[in-house]
């Protein structure tokens, strides 16, 4: 089954910040691309609410923990940006399905629960 | 780890809550921390309801489910998970691109609050004894947004941190900056606290534990990493360029990613890792230095292949050496900082970790050599981004561990049987987490080991036992130490086979790419500056004597029978093309 949970609101968004957020590539994509376009530098980022997990904007005083999803969702995806493999360790495809089972090759080794680390913990 | 559906308690290892709580230190969160194997999160605050809620289902469904169960890996004992109390643990974006890391005596803060409020799972509580959600708050803390947190002080110097007591308090990321306070008293997220390349120690937090305990790794010094300070212009003449280390992007130069996210990497020898991914942006040292490459970095040294080229390059220019050889396997020479060599799980079902220092020396022809500056790694064939298979660095880990043998009705055929590793909560509940009575230290360094025969027996006898579901522990138990299979000879006795060749798929040995910690020329293998040069691989160059790479001292087996290790070398272990052997 598929997890991720496009909003509609957010894709274009997502994808226009995300690329200029990238992590050393500034908009390379496709899990790459070079080092040639620079990133945006530290402080280019606009300053953005800090959000409980009901969505709620945290004030000075608040004991609740902030929710990077409420607070980082509102622009980016993050439901795509998790589907990396840093995040599944091969839970899910490139696409974004849940692809778990005992036994992924069918080989005998049961304690392999897909095509990456998890399931060997 | 689990799997989603058991039949019986006795089933279930690791679950995604333990894992969470546990192993979540070193996982940016989302995914298996936030969503079940149906993609419902486990628990939805919004709505106060489970994940298996949304399917119809009740707590007493999800008794033995891996999402929603915990089996204490102390001792075994089986509770519902209680993601209520704990939250989960969203994808946490600020703990890679938080711009101003805490570095405290050179420990990754940010990294330890956020391990810490894991770890508290449900038991984190506040100064007044109020319940604070330890995954959903892990997040928080990473940032070093709280007014006090307590860590449990009996946590073993060298574990990952628990955090017993957290304030969450916003004050201290006002008073840094890093949160600016509106009119309405609501919080806002500096802008120069978010880093659009994570820095180095934003990787370093987690990987600093398979880098450095596996492998041996060394960063943020420039002495043992020749991109580390060329990247960071530590290496040049001129001081007023130098980048610090907190503000290091050296990491993403070789690992760039896109808005997918997917940090490009190679081509892991441990396992699969998505393969479907290799290589994929991922910049080379082939793709950076070959004259010829279209991906050529101006500012890195050119590797000339061409016949005729630089003096000092001839080794490049040498027929073969680069089909056969990655750049690691020279420019990789040795590792200077031990990793860890051997996980002892057999004897008492606890994870006992032994060193490079105990069993390798800086003496690649003599591991007992009192001089333990260095190590050597081993080499393993590995696919190259051009599909190329090339030799490759390795430090072996090598692992003893019992497994359940199941011969699938067929005695006579080993191809299609199955060795699974026994949960070691279970072995431990046969061991009592010590050696057996009977155990000895045949070693002789002060620690026993199931290693002979009799210990073997011994233990297989045990472990035929029942847990404390009554279940046994195994039916058909078998240690796997070594590259062999060690099992019931039917007779009263031990008996064993090679795993290579039997066509089980198991292992003990296990290779941790080195990879990094890249020396220059002048000090890589067959280095003309160095005493041996073309003589340090090719036992033809130094009067037919052993040659301190192929010849090297590989461990592959922390204890044999007589309790002494066993090693092969290099020119054992790997089969060169024919013809094409250096010696």
């Amino acid at each position: 089954m598929t997890i991720r949970r496009l909003r509609s609101r957010s894709w274009a968004m997502g994808c226009l910040v995300g690329a200029a957020f990238a992590t050393g590539c500034g908009g390379g994509g496709g899990g790459g691309g070079g080092p040639d376009v620079p990133a945006p530098a530290t402080g280019d980022h606009t300053a953005i609410v800090l959000r409980d997990r009901l969505g709620q904007p945290i004030a000075l005083g608040s004991k609740e923990p902030y929710s990077p999803r409420e607070t980082c969702g509102g622009c980016h995806d993050v439901d795509a940006m998790a589907n990396a493999y840093h995040f599944q360790q091969g839970r899910t495809t490139a696409a974004g399905t849940i692809q778990t089972k005992s036994d992924f090759y069918g080989d005998n080794r049961p304690w392999l629960g897909s095509d990456g680390m998890y399931g060997k913990w | 780890m689990a799997a989603k559906d058991n039949a019986r308690a006795s089933d279930i290892d690791k679950t995604s809550f333990w894992w969470t709580g546990m192993c979540g230190a070193c996982h940016p969160g989302g995914g298996p921390s936030e969503f079940d194997r149906d993609g419902r999160k486990y628990f939805d605050v919004a709505t106060g309801k489970f994940g298996y809620e949304s399917l119809g289902k009740a707590a007493a469904d999800v008794l033995l489910d891996g999402d929603y169960a915990e089996v204490s890996n102390v001792n075994g004992a089986l509770r519902a998970a209680p993601w209520d109390k704990t939250g989960v643990a969203e994808a946490d974006c600020l703990f890679c691109h938080r711009a101003d890391r805490t570095v405290t005596s050179g420990k990754n803060m940010n990294w330890i609050w956020r391990a810490a409020s894991l770890r508290g799972k449900d038991a984190l509580v506040d100064s007044g004894g109020g319940p604070v959600p330890g995954y959903a708050a892990a997040a928080t803390a990473a940032q070093g947004w709280f007014s006090a947190i307590a860590l449990n002080p009996s946590v073993p110097a060298g574990q990952p941190p628990q955090a017993t007591s957290l304030d969450i308090s916003y004050q201290p990321g006002v008073d840094a900056g890093t949160l600016l306070v509106e009119p309405d008293q609501t919080l806002r997220l500096a802008p120069t606290a978010i880093s659009a390349v994570p820095t180095d120690y934003a990787c370093w937090g987690c990987h600093i534990t398979p880098e450095v305990r596996k492998r041996g790794r060394v960063w943020f010094d420039a002495t043992k990493d020749v991109h580390y300070a060329g990247f960071n212009r530590l290496r040049d003449a001129d001081p007023s360029n130098d980048v610090p280390a907190t503000a290091s992007t050296a990491c993403t130069r070789c690992h760039p990613s896109g808005a997918d996210h997917n940090i490009a990497k190679g081509n892991t020898t441990l396992g699969t890792a998505r393969d479907d991914t290799d290589f994929a942006g991922f910049r080379t040292c082939r793709d950076c230095h070959l004259r010829d490459s279209p991906l050529r970095d101006p500012e890195a040294p050119v590797v000339d292949t061409r016949p005729g080229g630089e003096e000092r390059l001839r080794a490049h220019q040498v027929v073969r050496h680069l089909d056969l050889l990655s750049c690691d396997v020279c420019h990789i020479p040795f590792k200077t900082d031990p990793a860890d060599m051997v996980i002892d799980m057999a004897t008492t079902g606890q994870t006992p970790i032994l060193s490079t220092q105990k069993f390798l020396s800086a003496d690649p022809l003599d591991p007992t050599a009192t001089d333990k500056t260095r190590w050597y790694p081993s080499f393993t064939w590995k696919k190259d981004q051009d599909g190329v298979l090339r030799l490759f660095p390795m430090k072996v880990l090598l692992t003893a561990w019992w497994g359940e043998w199941d011969r699938n009705g067929t005695p006579a055929d080993l191809s299609d049987d199955r060795i699974a590793p026994i949960p070691l909560w279970r072995v431990r509940g046969v061991t009592a987490g010590a050696p057996l009575a009977g155990a000895a230290d045949d070693t002789g360094d002060g620690t026993k080991e199931v290693n002979t025969p009799a210990e073997i027996a011994l233990y297989i006898a045990a472990l035929r036992g029942n847990d404390r579901y009554g279940v046994p522990v195994a039916l058909n138990p078998v240690l796997v130490k070594g590259g062999k299979v060690y099992h019931d000879d039917g007779a009263g006795g031990v008996a064993h086979f090679e795993v290579e060749g039997s066509g089980i798929k198991t292992e003990s040995a296990h290779p941790f790419a080195a990879d990094h910690n890249v020396l220059p020329a002048s000090e890589a293998l067959g280095s003309f500056a160095g005493a041996a040069g073309c003589a340090e691989c090719h036992k033809t160059m130094n009067g037919n004597q052993p040659t301190r790479v192929f010849d090297r001292k590989i461990l592959v087996d922390p204890w044999g029978e007589d309790g002494k290790p066993v090693y092969k070398t290099v020119r054992e272990l790997v089969l060169l093309p024919r013809g094409l052997d250096p010696w």
